[in-house]
């Protein structure tokens, strides 16, 4: 005989119930006590997805939490941007809402306008460079910055360079752009790059005949995958960083203060960086395969960019003592 | 009605986003492509279809699977031009592919080998109906047209879609940042000419690729919900539940819909294979959700 539909009702309330007292109660258990052996919530997160470069900095960051105090943090990772759905993620992890952020560029320069000046067109000469001043000069003033916020930041990367690709002709020179389409960007150094190549920028949800990104970004997007003109410039750098909070750090005994604050010299983002700058060649050759015509400058038609940029990457190079001039001298530097 | 219904059958639509593999399969290939009977087949004796019928009935059994693989094999040897046979292996490879991966079955083959395998089974398919179309997308690339029109079609670019992104999640990042657009490119033109594959499999993995894309800024949870919601309309089975756990309900964080769901699946009984692999991964997803919820 079926049991009476009441029943059934009651059954059902009982384990949806007991679904949501698995779900709520976990988090409630865990918040750190006045006692020593309190398991501690880490929340850790990114906008990446899962296999991303920036997300395995997270996946460090737990193994070496897990290893320095076996059970005593809970680490979630909350990947594919489950943390910022409502508020940044930087800005989150500043308050001490959220405990480590691994950051895209795009996210680094929303809380800190100054960090654009890495995008400065055609400021460094090659990775070499690049990688030279962000672990030394160019990082150190970025972790200044940072730490303005409430941020301690952990690690610079995965760091890529952003390429040109057009859908109607080559550039090999900056007179082959002059009159096309192209993006706004979601910072000023794109406006100068098109203003200095004499492009016309248009809204980003339109079609342009030119995008200005990286390689894995226009990978991702499909864009290689039916032909087009694609030339290796390498005109401006994107990275990543990984910070933890302060304020969130200032709250955990003293052993655990140690651990976190050794994890800058545990992480590494060059890695993250070696990652992702393996996907080049690859998506190189996948492009080629598609039909892409794609375009390595020589050092004089390099030159020739670097020539016509040079106003635009003047006007980043902001206020004196500002983090634009320090990471603009940082790259003049090189 | 959602803007996927909407959409009209676009033969390359632009950008969605890009990623979750192991969702690509379930059972049943398209109500379009049946088996053929033993009339189609043109043999004599002991049917194919009915030798490959009882395999295929047995396939939540590693060595009944297998046997089912090879059984397609014998009778694809035999029917060079069947497209359902060809399907049905694509299928059965990818279902292989899963189970290793997910249950820990053992097998002669990797999951890799597989989905390579599933790949090719589809790919001659769309060869046969689309010189072109095929030779194309062998190097991964997008041609401009092409003559695939049919549901049949569909189901192919479907499994090729499946198997190529599965491909890639296996393999890691570098993997997926080349493949995913690919993936999604192909699905997105099987969309309009057979939506209803795999039980709402091509629904699942759009709504992968638009949950956990290889650029974050691709990112679009209102579309892998759509997605999802649509292979719930197609099968409200425990994949597609699981899907839509995975691919909305964790990325937005609603505990609500979370709750909703996890009592759904605790009701759902098990009836056919496929069932009980989504199941296993049901059983691995709550064991660790709460890593996964702020």
């Amino acid at each position: 005989m079926n049991p009476p539909k009441h029943l059934k009702l009651v059954k059902r309330w009982l384990a949806r119930c007991a679904i949501g007292a698995a779900l709520v109660l976990p988090q409630s258990l865990a918040t750190p006590a006045a006692d020593a052996q309190a398991r501690w919530v880490v929340k850790l997160g990114t906008a990446a997805f899962a296999h991303a470069p920036i997300a395995a900095l997270l996946a460090k960051v737990s193994t070496v939490l897990e290893a320095e105090h076996p059970g005593r943090f809970w680490v979630k990772r909350l990947v594919d941007g489950a943390l910022t759905r409502d508020r940044a993620g930087l800005a989150r992890v500043a308050t001490g809402e959220a405990h480590g952020y691994a950051a895209t560029f795009d996210e680094l320069v929303g809380a800190l306008p100054d960090a654009a000046a890495l995008n400065a067109p055609f400021a460094f000469d090659n990775d070499r460079d690049a990688d030279a001043v962000l672990r030394t000069t160019g990082g150190a003033a970025i972790g200044d910055a940072l730490a303005t916020l409430g941020l301690r930041l952990v690690t610079i990367g995965p760091c890529e360079a952003r390429v040109l690709f057009s859908r109607t002709r080559a550039l090999q020179k900056p007179g082959d752009a002059l009159g096309l389409s192209v993006a706004r960007g979601p910072n000023p150094a794109y406006a100068g790059l098109a203003g200095a190549l004499s492009m016309t920028q248009i809204d980003a949800d339109q079609k342009a005949d030119v995008r200005d990104a990286t390689l894995s970004q226009l990978a991702a997007e499909g864009e290689l995958l039916e032909g087009g003109h694609l030339t290796l410039t390498d005109h401006a750098l994107e990275c990543g960083v990984l910070v933890v909070s302060q304020r969130w750090i200032d709250g955990l005994p003293a052993q655990m203060q140690k651990t976190l604050s050794k994890l800058s010299r545990v992480l590494d983002g060059g890695e993250a960086t070696k990652a992702q700058r393996a996907a080049r060649t690859a998506i190189l050759e996948r492009a080629k395969a598609a039909g892409v015509e794609i375009t390595t400058l020589s050092a004089k038609e390099r030159q020739a960019f670097v020539a016509a940029t040079r106003e635009a990457r003047t006007q980043m190079n902001g206020e004196a003592g500002s983090l634009a001039r320090k990471l603009s001298l940082a790259a003049q530097a090189k | 009605m959602s803007r996927i219904r909407h959409e009209a059958p676009r033969i390359w639509p632009a950008a969605w986003a890009a990623a979750l593999v192991l969702t690509a399969c379930a059972s049943n290939p398209t109500p379009a492509v049946r088996e053929p009977g033993p009339a189609a087949l043109g043999v004599a004796g002991p049917t194919p279809t009915s030798e490959i019928d009882a395999k295929w009935a047995g396939r939540g059994d590693p060595g009944e699977l297998a046997k089912a693989i090879e059984a397609l094999e014998r009778a694809i040897e035999r029917e060079p031009a069947s497209h359902a046979l060809r399907l049905r292996l694509a299928e059965a490879h990818a279902l292989m592919a899963q189970s290793i991966v997910v249950l820990g079955w053992k097998d002669q083959r990797t999951p890799e080998a597989h989905l390579a395998a599933s790949e090719a089974a589809a790919l001659t398919v769309i060869d046969a109906l689309d010189h072109d179309t095929a030779e194309a997308m062998r190097t991964r690339t997008i041609p401009g047209t092409t003559k695939l029109t049919t549901a049949e079609g569909g189901a192919a670019l479907y499994w090729l879609a499946a198997a190529v992104h599965a491909g890639a999640e296996l393999a890691g990042y570098q993997a997926l940042a080349l493949d995913q657009a690919f993936a999604r490119r192909v699905a997105e033109h099987a969309l309009p000419l057979n939506d209803q594959v795999d039980r709402g499999g091509l629904h699942r993995l759009l709504a992968s690729i638009a949950a956990h894309p290889a650029a974050p800024q691709l990112r679009d949870l209102e579309r892998a919900r759509e997605h999802a919601d649509r292979a719930l309309a197609i099968d409200s089975g425990i994949a597609n539940t699981l899907a839509y756990v995975e691919h909305y309900a964790i990325p937005a964080q609603d505990r609500a819909a979370i709750t909703d769901k996890l009592q759904q699946l605790t009701e759902q009984r098990v009836t056919t294979p496929e069932d009980a692999l989504a199941r296993a991964r049901v059983e691995q997803l709550t064991a660790r959700i709460e890593d996964r919820l702020e």
